[in-house]
């Protein structure tokens, strides 16, 4: 019997080549895309899936009382020792500092940049309690004593020495930055499956106290605070949670700077990987996650709703099979059943298809897929899981309406007949197209409002000039300030240049730099949280900020004077900018007031910002280039012949720049990322709408062809005949429309929402939507309609 | 074997009902060949799918074996559809993406006979029509006449008690139908099964040892 049906099945399928075809290309672009997102989902939420006692370890994280700043996911230095000598119920406390310090690192001669995220680490022995490796070489008590050693994974092991065995490179030498010489003594086995802790070098955090590393940590100090410095911590218990809270709290209140207010908290382990702000390793954000998913089964959807429609319309075709096996004894079971294997091997040859197809899936968007992410990890059982459990759920959704609607005929109605009544009522099938093009129709509207929204974030006025701006990075190492302003000097007299000056970060980056500054008022001594910038005198005009009183600062090594934004003085409680001018912060004056302008993407508010002349502080070159001429050819000139002088002065370390407004538009990756997302969905929904459309067309045509003839034979024009049946389903894409506009609305309003400076939702991005849905309609319709239009009458008459 | 009793069927018009069988009484016993006859639309089709289970009367009692169908279950008269009654169409109303054998098979996969009784079973229905060549053909490739044949070879080999044939040879010219009729013949004297079939032509009805004529709902014999 199952025999029988499959065969019945495989042969219909190949006997409606088109038919299956349109179907099994609706399924496989749903359940492609929405595998290709679940690998996605599944490949973050499976970080550090092995790790043992998970629920016992957390990462200290400390927050300002100040503000509304979100936590940092690093603690002082010294808390450390503190949080191993005074906590009893911490098991185990494993600083782990990332090692942005070093640069260069240099093997036999040859050189590595280190230069990936969570690769390089400042750990102690407990690191190796907390984190488990197996050791090739060496142990965790024997290979971190002397405080010049260094332990590898294997693979970068290799990468360093690839032509050794382990034991060869035991006791092997490898220079940081071209000064600090450091002994392998350990190799490790790198872990398995993808970790947010992938360091593959380990320094002993001994090595942050002798000379060439201390001036990078500050030892002793209770108030600095880097997101680089993470503690983790694993609990003896689980219910000791909040006791050492309260321990962390309590110590860290003891030292905490006066005037500062700082709470200690625990992270738990499985949310490091998604926390927002700053972690060793990459993170991700639950809330994209949840809108790929969301997008994925939405596309999913619409693929089921295609089948549906398509089957459904199909049906009277396959109604005189339904009479004559219900004639020769068939149940109405058993025909459903009959049906629901034809659909069954349809949803799984989509299925493979899409299992085929997701490494081209991988490759097209590969942008959008975290870095570490490997063809591989679409290849895992679960995958084939999640692969199986789609199809048999989009067997049964997809193929169950139409399979009740074609057992339904009753054989005297079809064998009697020669004209055969459709399946299901056209209103359902009209239900779910309207449902389709409203889904559609939102994604259109959304990715047109994500874009805007970019559009507007990239090229708003940030209050600052970020056009024609390079800006150069020294070296954080051996780099006195009398090499910087010589190379900043040099670079001075080249043609193409305009100004050049030296500072810290520009008014808007990617970093930023908060300090807690003090300040005395009527009301007694205040803290605010600030945001800091440093430069030169030539710093304020480069970027042509907008000086509303006092004057700029001068020029000095370290700090004299402070230019305030308008938010600075709001902060201070003073009501004009004039009012600020003379008074003390951090016991200096400020001399200067500015127009608020941008210090991050658009997400952010502008907070109270400081701009200090401090050239100790100022690492960074930030040129103004001529912008009359051929710029293409004069830039270019201008930045070989700064190469060239960096080459002089820094001939050791490698020449790195970016102009400001392409670092700008780089912070919007993750928008654009969206933006990307939405567009392919969109395409995609428009796609899969179009071909349940076009199934919805072929079929009522077909249905009508008589009527047409009928027509056409009194009179009515080709033109008429069109309008006739075009006019049905634009109606129902009109329908769509009107319903997409308050779910698109609400939906972008919230994701909008997010942003401190938005976009309008403006009327014309919405009937923008509406027509490009509209031609795509009627570019579906008339494959169609113009052909059943033109059609001879005769014929159309005769096959009836 | 087949007993009709104050059949109606009728359909509602307006206040009113249009009836296309009124109170017919008919019985028909084990073995005969019937053939009923009637001008277009006087009821002898749908006369037909009532005594085939396909279509319920509006009123009467239709007992088959003695047993009031009206009061089966949904699974009894599947039953009997399955073991009892086996049809032949005007149209053949073969199954297109099935070949000659296994559109002769169909029926035995319904009644759940295992694969190798079916497989014997399908093979004597073939060798005895004469069509084992053709048994891996797909109905488009076969004539009218041979279609049909196959349509009666599907209709006996689930071994029924009665055909109900509706207009059998209504699509075929004369010589093809003459050797369809004597199959019914044959299959009527030698397998004692109960044919009735539904004709137009005088000729065929001949075939048969009894004819009614029906016209406008009732029967005039």
């Amino acid at each position: 019997m199952f025999r029988n049906y499959l065969l019945v099945a495989i042969r219909n399928i190949r006997r409606n080549k088109i038919f299956s075809l349109i179907n099994v290309l609706g399924l496989v672009i749903g359940i492609a895309a929405s595998t290709f997102m679940f690998v996605l989902i599944y490949y973050e939420l499976t970080y550090d899936k092995d790790q043992a006692d998970k629920s016992r370890i957390f990462r200290v994280n400390t927050s300002f009382a100040i503000n509304d700043a979100a936590p940092i996911g690093g603690v002082c230095f010294p808390l450390v020792q503190a949080v191993k000598e005074e906590v009893p119920e911490i098991e185990i406390a494993a600083p782990v500092f990332s090692n942005h310090i070093t640069r260069r690192i240099t093997v036999d001669g040859k050189n590595f940049k280190n230069q990936k995220l969570a690769s390089f680490a400042f750990i102690d022995e407990d690191y190796f309690k907390l984190i488990k490796y197996e050791w090739l070489l060496g142990s965790p008590a024997s290979s971190l004593n002397d405080p010049f050693s260094i332990v590898l994974t294997k693979s970068q092991a290799t990468e360093y020495f690839p032509n050794l065995s382990i034991d060869k490179i035991s006791g092997k030498q490898i220079i940081l930055d071209d000064t600090i010489p450091v002994t392998v003594t350990g190799i490790v086995a790198d872990l398995k499956g993808h970790s947010d802790f992938s360091f593959t070098q380990f320094l002993p955090l001994k090595i942050s106290q002798t000379a060439p590393f201390k001036n990078f940590f500050h030892i002793d100090s209770w108030g600095n605070l880097s997101s680089s410095n993470t503690l983790m911590v694993k609990l003896r218990s689980e219910s000791d949670t909040l006791k050492v809270r309260l321990a962390l709290n309590a110590i860290q209140a003891v030292h905490t700077p006066k005037d500062e207010v700082r709470t200690m908290g625990l992270e738990p382990f499985k949310n490091i990987h998604f926390t927002p702000y700053n972690t060793f390793n990459r993170t991700a954000s639950i809330s994209s996650l949840l809108t790929v998913a969301t997008v994925a089964g939405l596309l999913l959807l619409l693929a089921i709703i295609n089948f549906i429609n398509l089957t459904t319309a199909k049906a009277s075709s396959r109604a005189r099979e339904t009479g004559i096996r219900k004639s020769l004894g068939s149940t109405k079971k058993q025909l459903i059943w009959y049906y629901l294997i034809e659909t069954a091997i349809l949803t799984f040859i989509a299925a493979i298809i899409a299992l085929l197809l997701l490494p081209v899936l991988v490759q097209l968007f590969k942008g959008f897929l975290p870095q570490d992410f490997l063809i591989e990890d679409c290849y895992k059982v679960e995958v084939i899981l999640f692969l199986l459990g789609v199809s048999t759920l989009t067997t049964i959704i997809a193929g169950i309406y139409p399979a009740v609607v074609v057992a339904r005929y009753q054989p005297v109605e079809v064998l009697k007949s020669q004209v055969i009544q459709s399946g299901g009522g056209s209103w359902i099938r009209k239900t779910l197209i309207v449902s389709q093009f409203t889904v559609a129709q939102c994604f259109i509207i959304g990715a047109l409002l994500v874009s805007k929204q970019i559009n507007f974030a990239i090229n708003r006025d940030p209050g600052f000039s970020k056009d024609a701006v390079l800006v150069i990075n020294t070296p954080d190492r051996s780099n006195p300030l009398h090499l910087r302003q010589q190379l900043m000097e040099r670079i001075n007299t080249l043609p193409g240049v305009q100004t050049v000056s030296l500072g810290a970060i520009a008014p808007l980056a990617s970093g930023a730099m908060f300090y807690t500054i003090s300040y005395t008022n009527e009301s007694g001594d205040q803290s605010i949280l600030t945001e800091m910038r440093f430069g030169d005198s030539l710093y304020l005009p480069l970027y042509k900020l907008k000086l509303l009183a006092g004057r700029n600062i001068t020029t000095s090594e370290s700090t004299t004077e402070w230019v305030a934004n308008e938010q600075m003085v709001k902060a201070m409680g003073l009501r004009s900018p004039d009012e600020a001018i003379g008074k003390l912060v951090n016991g200096h004056p400020i001399v200067g007031v500015v127009g608020d302008f941008n210090t991050y993407s658009a997400q952010s508010p502008i907070r109270p910002l400081l701009l200090g002349n401090n050239l100790k502080e100022s690492k960074n070159i930030h040129i103004l280039l001529q912008q009359s001429g051929n710029r293409a050819v004069v830039w270019k000139q201008a930045i070989e012949k700064m190469e060239g002088l960096w080459k002089n002065i820094y001939p050791k370390s490698e020449f790195e720049y970016s102009f400001l407004d392409q670092a700008i538009e780089n912070m919007y990756y993750a928008d654009k990322q969206v933006n990307t997302l939405l567009n392919f969905s969109a395409i995609l929904a428009m796609l899969i709408s179009s071909i349940g459309l076009l199934g919805l067309v072929i079929f009522t045509t077909n249905k009508r062809t008589r009527e047409i003839g009928i027509r056409k034979v009194l009179g009515a024009s080709v033109w008429q005949v069109t309008h006739l049946l075009t006019l049905e389903f634009i109606k129902l894409v009109a329908i769509a429309f009107v319903f997409s506009i308050p779910l698109a609305w609400w939906y972008m309003n919230k994701w909008l929402s997010a942003y401190a400076y938005r976009t309008e939702m403006s009327w014309w991005v919405f009937v923008l939507g509406g027509i490009i849905m509209i031609i795509l309609a009627l570019i579906t319709i008339s494959f169609k309609t113009i052909r059943a239009a033109t059609g001879n009458p005769v014929t159309a008459l005769k096959t009836e | 074997m087949i007993q009709l009793q104050k059949i109606s069927k009728y359909y509602p018009v307006g206040l009113g009902r249009n009836f296309i069988l009124k109170e017919i009484d008919l019985t028909i016993n084990e073995g005969e060949f019937v053939s009923i006859m009637g001008p277009s639309g006087s009821g002898k089709s749908t006369l037909l799918h009532i005594m085939g289970l396909l279509e319920e009367p509006s009123d009467g009692q239709y007992l088959f074996e003695g047993e009031r169908v009206d009061r089966m279950s949904e699974k009894k008269r599947t039953e009997l559809h399955r073991g009892s009654i086996g049809f032949v169409f005007q149209a053949y109303h073969l199954i297109d993406e099935l070949t000659v054998y296994e559109n002769i098979e169909t029926p035995l996969l319904y009644k759940n006979i295992s694969s190798s009784e079916r497989k014997s079973r399908v093979a004597d229905v073939l060798d005895r029509f004469n069509i084992v060549a053709k048994k891996d053909l797909f109905p488009s490739q076969l004539s009218g006449g041979q279609q049909q044949l196959v349509g009666i070879a599907r209709a006996i080999v689930s071994e029924p008690r009665v055909i109900l044939a509706d207009e059998p040879t209504g699509n075929l010219h004369s010589d093809q139908a003459k050797s369809i009729m004597e199959l019914f013949k044959e299959l009527n004297e030698k397998d004692k099964i109960t044919i009735v079939q539904v004709t137009h032509s005088d000729v065929n009805a001949t075939y048969g040892n009894r004819i009614i004529q029906i016209r406008d709902g009732h029967i005039r014999s």
